[in-house]
């Protein structure tokens, strides 16, 4: 019980800490045009990137060790000396690699060139980024068919797709914070902001969708379940604030931005309305973590 | 603002499909042969378990039990036909009886899934 405790709140930080470094990475590249506020949010971002980067490699650790410890069928402090065999001898061991490498990886060539050329430093972390989320859905059922089949591809870019649409709410939450700190002037660049802020979420949830109606394809026999099960319930409780969470961004998209124009005060509600979505996106990831260990019920 | 609200609508039903079925996450038994409960006649010279995914053959444990307590099963658990999501393990020869099913494996995501289950030779 204490282990799937552990097992949830580390997949929880785990797909945080993915989605803060691609939507940070993506809100960096997109979301700001005007130099001089790059330069006020480039250090905040960058200290989120970093963080997010230090969780995601402590999270990689620690799942291995967790992992060694279940297929060993040993107390996480007798699985050390299982956690070769596991790298070397199972399906999940060499996803694990593959993983482990694309993050070593990221984090080598962020730390050369964060500070001369960001912008390329951030599609670099997006397309490592890309490379976890497919290391990860391979573990699932879109992996049992092989590596690079459809299954995985569609699995991937849907876990992208719902990264890239928290992430930037997240991230833009520490921009919109910064430039609100230096009073109305500001003003103008956070409505130009957050309208590519609706755009790229609205591009994110278009992957999400498409994605998980190609998963819904394959898999469709199972949605019995979500009415029968414990998980299904659960699962549902899910989709609430999934529906939730879309129905804040299309209040942000359709009213209130539309409603800031030229309206500085009204960037505070946004910021509320944002501070929303954005706990809703980190309910959802929890409830979706606690789903990955529970499982669906026994048949 | 009708617009709005149907486009929500229709957004909010369009993810209560989509969305459930990324995170069907754990394996789970999809079929036995001998089936749970099934009585059979001849003998069976293995049991094999169809799973809902990929399972790995190093780490996963199958033992079959007759009623006193005998192991008769030989322990080595294998794939059928190289297919990632079955095992089965080969039996020695069973007299009439009821034998005792348990599985202890692990998935190819590095969960581990404990299930038993029975059955009988007429």
């Amino acid at each position: 019980m204490e282990l799937s405790l552990l097992d949830t709140t580390l997949i929880a930080l785990d797909r945080l800490a993915l989605a803060t470094i691609i939507g940070a990475s993506a809100a960096f590249i997109w979301l700001l045009k005007d130099h001089h506020a790059r330069t006020l949010v480039q250090p905040r971002l960058r200290f989120m990137i970093d963080g997010a980067l230090i969780t995601l490699l402590i999270t990689t650790t620690v799942v291995l060790l967790m992992r060694s410890a279940t297929m060993a069928d040993v107390s996480l402090l007798a699985a050390f000396p299982f956690v070769e065999k596991v790298v070397e001898k199972s399906h999940f061991g060499s996803l694990w690699a593959g993983r482990a490498i694309a993050l070593v990886i990221m984090i080598t060539l962020w730390l050369f060139i964060r500070k001369k050329t960001p912008s390329l430093g951030c599609m670099l972390l997006i397309a490592g980024c890309a490379a976890i989320a497919f290391y990860i859905s391979a573990t699932s059922h879109a992996g049992d068919e092989g590596l690079f089949t459809l299954d995985n591809l569609t699995n991937s870019t849907h876990i992208i797709g719902g990264c890239l649409w928290g992430g930037a709410v997240i991230a833009y939450l520490v921009i919109i914070s910064t430039l609100r700190q230096q009073g109305d002037a500001m003003h103008e660049i956070i409505c130009s902001s957050a309208d590519r802020l609706t755009s790229l979420a609205t591009v994110a949830l278009a992957l999400v969708i498409s994605t998980g109606l190609l998963n819904a394809w394959h898999r469709l026999e199972t949605i019995t379940e979500l009415w029968q099960t414990d998980y299904g319930i659960t699962l549902m409780i899910k989709l609430g604030f999934v529906a939730m969470m879309m129905a804040v961004g299309a209040s942000n998209r359709f009213i209130i931005i539309p409603a800031m124009t030229g309206k500085p005060a009204t960037s505070g509600r946004f910021q509320r309305v944002l501070s929303l979505d954005a706990l809703l996106f980190i309910t959802i990831i929890c409830i979706a973590a606690a789903l990955g260990i529970q499982g669906p019920g026994e048949h | 603002m009708n617009t709005i609200k149907r486009a929500s609508l229709y957004s909010s039903l369009l993810l209560l499909l989509t969305f459930p079925l990324i995170s069907w996450g754990h394996v789970h038994l999809d079929k036995s042969i001998p089936s749970k409960g099934e009585a059979v006649t001849p003998a069976p010279e293995s049991l094999q378990l169809w799973f809902s995914g990929g399972v790995e053959t190093d780490w996963s444990k199958i033992e079959v039990n007759s009623e006193n307590g005998t192991r008769m099963d030989d322990g080595e658990v294998s794939h059928i036909d190289d297919n990632p999501k079955t095992l089965k393990v080969k039996l020695k020869p069973l007299p009439a009886g009821t034998y005792k099913i348990k599985w202890n494996i692990v998935a190819h995501d590095g969960h581990r899934i404990k299930g038993n289950s029975h059955f009988s030779v007429k």
